[in-house]
């Protein structure tokens, strides 16, 4: 009988980038670098795990643009296409690093594991990554949740409470209808608290979420265990804190493993290093310079010389400190289960695109911790929030704190100086959706529904808390800003249009396949009925 | 000279083939005239995108443009619903210590002032907030200009706040053109409410004393 329970949970989300009209945007690439450096990683190691009937159980929240993104059709194609290009590019790299022989062990490295994720993503699962989660679920060994609709933060939206509930809603009809069954919990977008949101949570069927540590630190009464057991809120949705110790060792700058001088450096990068004629066919065809993925160096010390990478040693690391997570999570568990009267639970939420992307080296961690876990030890199992709730219902009555888990931990992410002129549009859109919605609701009209429908999907890609991120962190920011404007243009375009009674057919088409998240949205959830 | 009649009749046999080919595949293609739609214009996006990722897009926005030369107007019974732009003032809570408020005025209010207190009652008038403190029962004014549309305001933690949008004329007379959302500011320390049931364990508590909140993603990609 283990005397704790670690609960790893992994939220994957990138907006919703779906431009059919323009093959080459630089945008897209984040899903590619995504799908190559993460997901397939992840899926693999999740695999490889089951094959060996490791028992492990892993929480991983796909949100519904990642979710949209993955199951398209075209962007499954440019995605294939683009691996195909790489794997192209690494045939080539292993030719030119001939000579350099330190250099080529690399290079074969990721001929390999495109090759790898060739066969994962096409052969095996036919472009749609989707089915390897599905079948992880059904194994018992992932438990697969969601978050809300397009990733909107929901404090800053929560002045319309239509707007929360659509973000919600929208989201756990798409998970359902995309996975066949009620999605148990939710990550709560960049894990934005506020007290109230449990209730809509509630009513869409969801048990739990996650929130900040100080979400439960401060919570109203004090909790009982801190951070080490989840609260029961009014509502009656249980409310899981990050666990602080573990979340050091990974995100922490100083102290966080991903630092390691052995690990692969992140910012030095072929698509940058190398000539341009070599390169070109390889970046962006107006010869912007971008990441390709091929990366020689390890991070070596804080110098900007950098000496070859070395995947044997960085593996030997990586195992390392996998070996030093589960020691410290069984120091954690030993001294706390002392005290408690049920066993502690260690919550462990990481970006998905952590893992792979930024931290090469994270899911070979990832798999050695969960086979450590599974061989080496007996004080700590694996278990998903839904299986906790299960075997411990009694749980302390308590109001989280407002938080998140940005900077500063509360919402000065989303709201500075920088994004802070976007809330009175974005209110202004959701306030006209409400009044709009209401009064359709009494039409039967085939056009009111078909653009109130529209509508919805721009309110809803307006609200992505990625454009406020993007503005605040000052990169890309011209995209952030042209997709705010774009989707309340069109949005104010579609209001305008049933005002009048009169639309312009083609551009309505056009504006549904371009924004056609969420296909089978209805505008009915902003009328509050 | 073998070699070349080989050749010609090759030749001969792909156009064939290739023929042959589209007519077996144009019926379908006639069955979807949408998609063969898109593709086409895909197609000339990828051209007009060599050079700018933008560029097709705002010829998108201009050949569509509601209200221009459509050749598929459709029209239906106008949607009546409420637009009424009243003025407001909204807060968003950005942390224990800050408020963040933004409010619109509109033409008719300053109209409908001016109808009420005067001609030039709006520019002779100061714009202020009155800034409630429900929690401590206090109220503080801030005076601002005309210029600006939202400010940010030092607050208590854990405390609930509305803020009049209001003007005050040189008499004293204020009057009130907007009432905000009533917010509470997220709590910044931890609670002093205790329950007698679930008494808080010392031990795990502990591990809690040097916290920080805020450790993100973010701060590990800057680094």
């Amino acid at each position: 009988m283990a005397k704790g329970y670690l609960s790893l949970v992994l939220h994957a989300h990138l907006p919703y980038i779906h431009h059919p009209e323009d093959p080459n945007l630089l945008e897209e690439r984040w899903l590619h670098e995504a799908i190559t450096e993460c997901y397939i990683p992840i899926i693999k190691v999740c695999n490889n795990l089951k094959k060996e009937n490791v028992d492990f159980k892993i929480t991983i929240s796909l949100s519904p643009p990642l979710m949209a993104m993955l199951s398209n059709p075209l962007l499954q194609k440019r995605y294939l296409k683009h691996l195909e290009k790489m794997i192209e590019l690494s045939k080539k790299e292993v030719k030119r690093t001939e000579s350099l022989p330190e250099f080529q062990v690399v290079a074969k490295m990721y001929q390999n594991l495109l090759h790898q994720a060739y066969l994962i993503f096409h052969v095996q699962y036919h472009n749609n990554l989707l089915q390897a989660f599905k079948e992880l679920q059904e194994s018992g060994h992932v438990e697969l949740i969601t978050c809300a609709g397009t990733h909107g933060y929901l404090p800053l939206l929560s002045i319309h409470r239509e707007s929360v509930e659509a973000q919600v809603k929208v989201a756990v009809d798409y998970f359902k209808e995309t996975f066949g069954f009620q999605p148990p919990g939710m990550w709560l977008p960049e894990c934005g608290y506020f007290p109230g949101v449990d209730e809509i949570l509630r009513n869409n069927g969801i048990q739990y979420f996650f929130v900040e540590s100080h979400g439960l630190l401060y919570a109203k009464p004090r909790p009982k265990y801190a951070t080490l057991a989840p609260l029961r809120c009014p509502s009656g949705v249980a409310a899981f804190a990050r666990d602080i110790e573990s979340s050091k060792q990974v995100w922490s700058a100083q102290e966080g493993y991903p630092g390691d001088f052995d690990y692969r450096e992140y910012y030095r990068d072929i698509g940058y290093d190398l000539d341009y004629d070599y390169i070109k066919d390889y970046i962006h065809p107006d010869g912007i310079r971008i990441n390709t993925g091929f990366k020689y160096h390890r991070i070596t010390g804080k110098t900007d010389y950098k000496e070859v990478y070395k995947p044997e040693w960085a593996r030997e690391k990586a195992a390392i400190h996998a070996g030093n997570f589960m020691f410290n999570r069984q120091k954690q568990v030993e001294y706390f289960s002392q005290f408690m009267d049920r066993p502690p639970i260690i919550v462990c939420p990481y970006d998905a695109e952590l893992f792979g992307h930024w931290w090469f080296e994270g899911p070979q961690w990832l798999e050695f911790l969960m086979k450590k876990i599974h061989f080496d030890q007996n004080e700590i199992e694996t278990i998903a929030p839904s299986q906790y709730l299960e075997r411990h219902s009694h749980i302390q009555p308590a109001t989280p704190c407002a938080s998140s888990w940005g900077h500063e931990g509360y919402s000065d992410v989303w709201l500075d100086d920088s994004n802070d002129w976007i809330y009175r549009h974005l209110h202004r859109a959701a306030k006209s959706m409400i009044n709009a919605a209401r009064a359709a609701n009494r039409s039967n009209d085939y056009w009111h529904h078909r653009i109130l429908n529209q509508a919805a999907r721009e309110l809803l890609l307006a609200q992505s808390s990625d454009w406020a991120f993007i503005m605040k962190t000052g990169t890309m920011v011209d995209y952030a800003v042209r997709r705010t404007n774009e989707h309340l243009e069109r949005f104010d375009k579609l209001i305008q249009s049933l005002r009048k009674g009169e639309i312009d057919q083609d551009w309505l088409e056009e504006v549904e396949e371009r924004d056609n998240i969420f296909p089978s949205v209805d505008y009915k959830v902003y009328a509050g009925i | 000279m073998f070699s070349i009649l080989t050749a010609v009749v090759v030749i001969l046999i792909l156009v064939a083939g290739y023929i042959a080919y589209k007519i077996r595949i144009s019926p379908a293609r006639k069955r979807l005239p949408r998609n063969t739609e898109k593709i086409t214009r895909e197609q000339a996006s990828d051209v007009i995108n060599r050079t700018s990722p933008f560029r097709a897009d705002m010829e998108f926005a201009k050949a569509t443009e509601l209200g221009g030369e459509s050749v598929k107007k459709v029209t239906f019974p106008p949607l009546d619903f409420s637009t009424e732009d009243q003025t407001e003032i909204v807060l968003l809570p950005k942390n224990p210590q800050w408020i963040f408020a933004y409010w619109n005025i509109f033409e008719k209010t300053v109209k409908d002032f001016e109808a009420q207190y005067g001609n030039n009652s709006w520019n002779i008038s100061q714009a202020l907030l009155q800034v409630y403190n429900h929690t401590e029962d206090s109220m503080h004014e801030i005076l601002i200009n005309d210029y600006a549309n939202n400010w940010y305001l030092q607050v208590n933690p854990d405390s609930y706040y509305t803020v009049i949008l209001g003007r005050r004329f040189p008499c004293g007379k204020f009057v009130e053109l907007a009432v905000s959302n009533k917010v509470q500011t997220a709590a910044a320390d931890i609670s002093t409410i205790i329950d007698k049931d679930w008494l808080p364990i010392n031990e795990c508590w502990k591990v809690c004393k040097d916290y920080t909140a805020g450790i993100s993603s973010q701060e590990f990609m800057d680094k």
